[in-house]
């Protein structure tokens, strides 16, 4: 039994897809988050479903690649049974939707989550009699508190609608006289055409109505020139394009609906808006932004060094028992200290800096700040060729760049994706950031570490507007939902750092840990000799030790590795023993902007192509090496 | 007909007809006329902003930022450029 599940953005089906279903979708306060499909199959009082988590929509007319990808899904897929979620407070626009699914004839069970917000807006729906005006079964729910789940998916191991079984919408939803004959009178211009199996005839008439392209090409001459007339005729009655009447027409519909089954009383005093007043205001919400932001930072550095130093000193302890008994030229030794070193390095160095920063990550996204970033933004986004809706790509960037490639498909031109996605790389994602604390603010402290933040900031802004001159169009314009605050769960927070957690955990570590004994084995067998000849021109350009070579190279491969690696080929965790401080910072800089990872280049080669990902892999290298040769400089002449 | 909507447009004398990018704060408007492709027309539909819906402006970003409006339930932020092709009026 196929199930899906849909609704429009923000409404929590994804919450309740992962009640169910585990740890298989991330969820995010912004709209747009999911973009692709989660699946999972979920056993049911011993039966076995498949649900499908389908993107959020607004409605079928296939506007944006969220709403294409859920369209085909349900026309293409044998779908037994659609939930549709909704979230209670803005039941009226919701609705609207609603209608629009009705008219797929798939059954259907109404699931209305959020009613705690509804209430607190001091909106009472009456579910019975929606269900009984929709013909549909309703449960409500709370889904970010777990209740009503139970309640949710025992209806659909039995759909009924009172005590007949469910199939589709029986209820009587029509529309004006005038507009009911323009869908009739197309709908009999398709008897005897051949639909695709299990979709009703007025569904579609109204989407050929509407100008669906899909629907219109499938058609035959005779059906296209029918709704060619039809839109014509809708058009000359309303004075307004068809699909405008027919979205009108369902608006009416939902809003008699919404009518008939809610009553409105005084909504609870909101400390929310207050809360907006100050961070969104108009000058204020500039430096809130910044201590924010910086107060984010100061956390994942002080945790992260605290534990960073605890553990290394264990791993150093640790290292000195283990290789007790072995020869320090034999092969087992290299063997030992190479595996002990990448297990040192990525639980040791990277995993007290990433735990915290995911957290944090993952509170910032449910609280729903992540929007007023977009709105703050927008104004200078625009200014460099990018609208606010490119915040999202850059900001998942922070945290690993290949969700930040893989969302910019929420944009809409081919152009603002490549754009999106050159600048989400060039931030420094989560591996970058652990090079960047564990060196710089490490050694040379938290201050440089900002300052190499706040100059990668500068630096994406001006490739903006760099790709921008060379590539210009006019953007859209951005369009976006921005949420209500809700107080982060636990749930969702524990659920998102685990998923990007366990990506480290299940590949960046072995990874981690084979980088290490191949490096390990390369310097045992005189190799790395070679490697470092072949790159002793870059290195001494930017005035580094050839050694440092070999670890960039493995650094495509995962750029964790290079931090390790520099501290497993320097010999010890006291780095500075050995390079400058201006070595330290060219390196870092160097590391954090350059050539991406595997994982990397894989996404956006399915992002932007080949072509486009080459152009965007040569502009960080280039971009790398001259920033640090700059900085390398500037340096020596501060530092020293 | 004709008559009768001339005199709705003229019978509210404090009415304003403005873009949404410089209405003022606070003030309940309602849309005349939304320009632009028709995909962008629709995606603002959708979230409420459409021809006949009222609209209040909430707040505007500095220096030509976004614009955030209040729909009958949503909060949604527009891009000046997008705020500026939505005509409206101002109802007193």
């Amino acid at each position: 039994m196929k199930v899906a599940l849909l609704g429009q953005p923000n409404c929590g089906k994804s919450t309740i897809f992962n009640a169910v279903a585990g740890y298989r979708s991330a969820t995010g306060n912004f709209p747009g988050t999911t973009v692709e499909l989660a699946w999972s199959k979920v056993r049911l009082n011993g039966q076995v479903i498949e649900l499908v988590d389908l993107p959020g929509i607004y409605s079928l007319t296939a506007s944006s690649p969220a709403e294409e990808v859920a369209k085909k899904f349900l026309l293409e897929q044998e779908v037994n049974l659609i939930i549709h979620v909704m979230d209670a407070s803005m039941l009226s626009r919701s609705l609207e939707l609603t209608l629009e699914l009705r008219e797929m004839g798939i059954p259907m069970i109404v699931c209305l989550n959020m009613t705690d917000e509804a209430r607190r807006k001091g909106i009472t729906i009456s579910a019975p009699k929606l269900s009984e005006l929709l013909g549909l079964p309703v449960v409500e729910t709370v889904a970010s508190r777990g209740e009503g789940v139970r309640d949710l998916f025992l209806a659909v191991k039995n759909p009924t609608h009172g005590s007949r079984p469910v199939k589709t919408g029986t209820a009587d939803i029509s529309w004006h006289t005038d507009v009911e004959g323009a869908v009739s009178k197309m709908q009999s211009s398709l008897n005897g055409t051949a639909t695709r199996n299990h979709v009703p005839p007025r569904f579609v008439a109204i989407k050929l109505l509407e100008g669906d392209e899909g629907f219109l090409a499938a058609a035959s001459p005779q059906v296209r020139a029918a709704a060619q007339e039809g839109r014509r005729s809708l058009e000359q009655s309303h004075g307004r394009p068809a699909e405008s009447v027919i979205m009108s027409e369902r608006h009416d519909r939902s809003m008699h609906l919404f009518e008939q089954v809610a009553t409105l009383s005084r909504p609870k005093p909101d400390f929310r808006i207050a809360l907006d007043n100050l961070l969104m205001h108009s000058f204020w919400g500039y430096p809130l932004l910044l201590a924010i932001l910086g107060g984010f930072f100061w956390a994942v550095f002080g945790i992260g060094s605290a534990l960073e130093t605890a553990f290394t000193r264990a791993f150093d302890a640790g290292f000195h028992l283990l290789a007790s008994g072995l020869v320090p030229t034999s092969l087992a030794y290299t063997v030992v200290k190479g595996v002990w070193d990448g297990l040192a390095g990525g639980v040791g160095i990277v995993l007290p800096y990433l735990i915290p920063f995911l957290i944090g990550l993952a509170i910032l996204e449910d609280i729903g700040y992540l929007p007023r970033v977009a709105y703050l933004m927008d104004g200078l986004l625009h200014r460099v060729g990018l609208h606010g809706t490119s915040m999202l790509p850059l900001i998942l960037g922070y945290g690993c760049s290949v969700p930040a490639c893989l969302a910019t498909r929420i944009l809409p031109s081919r152009r603002d994706r490549f754009l999106a996605s050159v600048l989400s790389i060039i931030v420094p994602c989560s591996a970058r950031s652990t090079v960047i604390f564990a060196l710089v603010a490490f050694y040379l402290g938290p201050a440089w570490a900002l300052a190499i933040y706040a100059f990668n900031g500068v630096v994406v802004i001006l490739s903006g507007w760099l790709l921008t001159r060379i590539w210009p169009e006019v953007s859209a314009g951005m369009i976006l939902e921005v949420p209500n605050y809700h107080w982060p769960t636990l749930r969702v927070v524990t659920m998102k750092t685990w998923l990007r957690l366990r990506e480290f955990v299940m590949i960046g570590l072995p990874l981690l840990v084979g980088g290490s004994v191949a490096l390990g084995l390369m310097s045992h067998w005189r190799l790395d000799a070679f490697v470092n000849r072949a790159w002793s021109p870059l290195a001494s350009l930017l005035g580094l030790p050839a050694i440092l070579g070999t670890i960039l190279i493995f650094g495509i491969l995962r750029k964790e590795l290079t931090l390790v690696m520099l501290v497993q080929v320097l010999g010890t965790t006291h780095v500075t023993s050995i390079i400058t401080p201006a070595q330290l910072l060219t390196f870092t800089v160097f590391v954090t902007f350059y050539f991406p990872c595997v994982a990397t280049l894989g996404a956006l080669l399915k992002e932007v192509g080949g072509k486009l990902t080459a152009l965007a892999a040569a502009y960080t290298t280039v971009l790398a090496i001259a920033l640090s040769v700059a900085v390398r400089l500037l340096s020596s002449a501060i530092l020293s | 007909m004709a008559a009768a909507k001339t005199s709705k447009e003229f019978s509210v004398d404090t009415a304003q007809v403005t873009s949404l990018d410089r209405a003022q704060e606070r003030d309940a408007v309602e849309v005349l006329e939304v320009s632009g492709p028709r995909n962008v027309a629709n995606s603002l539909a959708q979230l409420g902003i459409r021809v006949g819906e009222v609209l209040r402006v909430r707040r505007s970003a500095p220096l030509g930022g976004a614009v955030l409006v209040e729909t009958r339930e949503r909060s949604v932020a527009l891009g000046r450029g997008l705020a500026r092709r939505v005509k409206v009026q101002t109802r007193s």
